[in-house]
């Protein structure tokens, strides 16, 4: 009875301390969930079209080589009304016009195109209104290198080079052809636009795709962030200031303080996603779509994060009881997280790396295959489940193990 | 109360306590020694926060390895650092402690408030324990240690911080623990005077190892018979004759000696060690050692 007790007192005593900051995030994350899907109308009409618009080519482009020997080029371009200047951005590689186009960014520097992941060399070239043709002379391609010999984009904007406004532009792949079927595909499989949101397959103007592109993807964040803030230090910080001395002084083991703990943490998660369920569910009815994404997928979903959550969890526990201060069990704690994420960028980028995903939890949770496509991959899940009971073990095991010295 | 055989700890390469071996009954024993002895390496022994390299120990009858929970749950511990949980009232803390402790909470809330207005705290007990002064600290944490009743208290530095009013109260409350409430207490602390108020035990720690250890009478006791001498003439002379006499003696401060007279004697041998050797006594006067004394002289035989 008395072991009982005290394994139920560290429980309620671990979740009310930590009352207060579930609350505010919860509010806080569900406001974010119910704006962002009453967003979903205005970006399915809006947004859609804009992208749709980006994609192709506002300006005829023409391109020719004058000298095969000496690799000199001339580039002439249509006129574009109202443009104060324009910008030639000259690469080696195809630089996709969606990245100049489509981020839709209203005030921009041009010269920060050359910026552009391009994987190859890019020169920008500025010229007035008036002209309307240039020549190039381009190195020759090293024998065996790969993309297109050469690429230029010429881009219409207004105002100075320094604030210009975007107001058109076509390359030499993309002059003024339609919206290719596919093209939108092709822009979410980018590289880098892979970096951000991952391999998404998916339709985002449904309102499935568009909650897993705006939603799912942040709440990944938003768990790992909210465990790592209020508990990777719970353990390091109490041996910090002795205050594991006063509770282990009583006749409580340490295997009950850590299970009782764990649990706790287990209930927060659970409430955290029983919250999404209705904050999800609550948006997508406000906004008509309850029969497109119903309850049922939506808990489903947010339920199957347990696993994901629970390895945040077994990775906070157990640099909290191996470090003995809270500075060294969050460092390890985000520094585990932000490897694993650049190993996930890392691998992304590079076709050669990309083996370097199976090092990350990130590739083992398929959000949108359980939303998006009913398909829950078990094998992800079972992992991610016995990384977390790993986890669980390892954290019990270095916390009774260890000597609790000055 | 407590028995220790042969206990080694280390931290790593270090040795903390070495070889220390001791078996005390209190009901009130005093553990000194100076900083980096081991008193706290010790107390943490005891309640099983540290693995011992070598040896064993028993607290109250149960190993202090293989029977941690069940010494725990017989021992109440103050430790010395402020190590409070904050946003949480006197009360509430206490309730809590008193639940880890296995009491349901409203026996736990119940002896909450007993013991709050038993070290003095009644009036802030719906205070939160951050905001309490260094004393109140002490006492709540004497509070905390006795929610459950407990049979034996390790009180590691109990007066630390407080000022002489309430170290004097704090000490009250230790000896009507350990004389009217019977409960054994084991006072870590390198205030000796404190030890001298509550304790009629002592075990002085010097770099890990026991350096004395016994009743504080007793202790006393064998350098009760000290007198400061100071005589005028051939002192050489005057010492060679004592120890004839079977005295020892040692330098003291301002050209005078102590000198250790056996305790069914008196100063006869002294005037007569100083008429022989043709000197005159200036100065003798018996005193009464203090444990300061027995713990700075031990201490300074092992340093020597």
């Amino acid at each position: 009875m008395g072991t009982m007790n005290s394994g139920l007192a560290v429980f309620l005593w671990t979740f009310r301390r930590k009352w207060k900051g579930l609350s505010i995030f919860i509010a806080a994350v569900g406001l974010l969930i119910l704006v962002i899907i009453n967003v979903y109308p205005e970006f399915s009409e809006l947004r859609g079209k804009a992208i749709a618009k980006a994609l192709g080519g506002d300006i005829e482009v023409s391109l020719t080589r004058n000298d095969e020997a000496s690799g000199d080029y001339a580039l002439s371009w249509s006129k574009f009304g109202g443009a104060d200047g324009y910008v030639v951005v000259q690469s080696n590689r195809e630089i996709p016009l969606s990245l100049i186009k489509g981020l839709d960014v209203p005030q921009v520097n041009l010269r920060l195109l050359e910026l552009l992941p391009s994987g190859g060399t890019i020169t920008v070239h500025t010229f007035d209104a008036s002209t309307t043709s240039a020549d190039f002379t381009v190195a020759e391609k090293k024998p065996g290198e790969e993309g297109a010999p050469v690429h230029f984009c010429v881009v219409a904007f207004t105002g100075s080079v320094s604030n210009a406004k975007i107001e058109g532009a076509s390359d030499t792949v993309n002059t003024r052809q339609p919206v290719a079927k596919g093209a939108y595909d092709k822009l979410m499989k980018h590289p880098l636009m892979k970096t951000f949101i991952g391999d998404l397959g998916v339709d985002m103007y449904s309102i499935k795709g568009f909650m897993s592109f705006e939603l799912f993807s942040s709440l990944t964040l938003f768990i790992i962030i909210y465990f790592l803030v209020q508990y990777g230090g719970a353990f390091s910080s109490e041996m910090e200031n002795r205050t594991i001395d006063l509770i282990l002084s009583t006749p409580l083991s340490r295997r009950r303080l850590f299970i009782s703990r764990y649990l706790s943490w287990l209930t927060v998660n659970l409430i955290v996603m029983a919250s999404w369920t209705f904050f999800m569910h609550a948006g997508v009815v406000s906004i008509g779509k309850s029969a497109e994404a119903p309850l049922a997928d939506i808990a489903r979903t947010t339920f199957l994060f347990l696993p994901f959550a629970l390895t945040v969890q077994g990775f906070c526990m157990l640099a909290s009881v191996a470090a003995n201060d809270s500075r060294k069990a969050y460092g390890i704690t985000f520094g585990i997280y932000y490897g694993m994420y650049f190993l996930r960028v890392v691998s992304v980028l590079s076709e050669r790396l990309s083996f370097l995903r199976y090092f990350t939890v990130f590739q083992y949770w398929d959000y949108n295959s359980v939303f998006v496509d009913g398909v829950v991959r078990w094998g992800g899940i079972a992992l991610l489940i016995f990384l977390s009971v790993s986890l669980f073990i390892a954290g019990l095991v270095v916390f009774e193990k260890k000597d609790l010295a000055l | 109360m407590i028995e220790i055989e042969g206990l080694t700890v280390q931290y790593g390469a270090r040795v903390a306590l070495d070889d220390v071996s001791f078996s005390v009954k209190g009901p009130a024993v005093g553990l000194l020694g100076p900083n980096g002895a081991g008193k706290t390496t010790l107390i943490r022994g005891l309640l099983g926060f540290l693995k011992p390299a070598r040896g064993r120990g028993t607290v109250l009858g149960n190993s202090i390895v293989a029977e941690r929970l069940k010494v725990r749950q017989l021992v109440g511990y103050l430790p010395e650092d402020d190590c409070l949980i904050p946003d949480m009232s006197a009360v509430r803390f206490l309730t809590y402690f008193g639940e880890l402790c296995g009491m349901p909470k409203t026996d736990a809330t119940q002896r909450a408030h007993e013991v709050l207005h038993y070290v003095g705290l009644g009036e802030a007990r719906y205070r939160n324990v951050e905001t309490f002064s260094a004393g109140m600290k002490q006492r709540i944490k004497l509070a905390q240690a006795l929610i459950h009743d407990p049979k034996l208290l390790l009180l590691d530095e109990p007066t630390n911080g407080m000022d002489p009013a309430g170290r004097e109260e704090m000490l009250r409350l230790i000896g009507d623990i350990s004389r009217e409430k019977g409960i054994g207490v084991l006072v870590s602390t390198h205030l000796l005077p404190d030890v001298e108020a509550v304790c009629d035990e002592v075990v002085v720690l010097n770099k890990g190892t026991v350096a004395v250890h016994g009743k504080i009478a007793e202790l006393q006791g064998e350098n009760r018979k000290v007198y400061e001498v100071r005589v005028q003439g051939n002192r050489n002379r005057f010492c060679e004759i004592l120890v004839r006499h079977g005295y020892e003696w040692k330098e003291w401060k301002d050209n005078m000696i102590k000198v250790l007279v056996p305790e069914n004697e008196g100063t006869a041998k002294i005037f007569a060690a100083a008429k022989e050797s043709d000197n005159q006594i200036r100065h003798l006067v018996f005193e009464k050692s203090s444990l300061e004394q027995v713990f700075v002289e031990s201490v300074k035989d092992r340093k020597e």
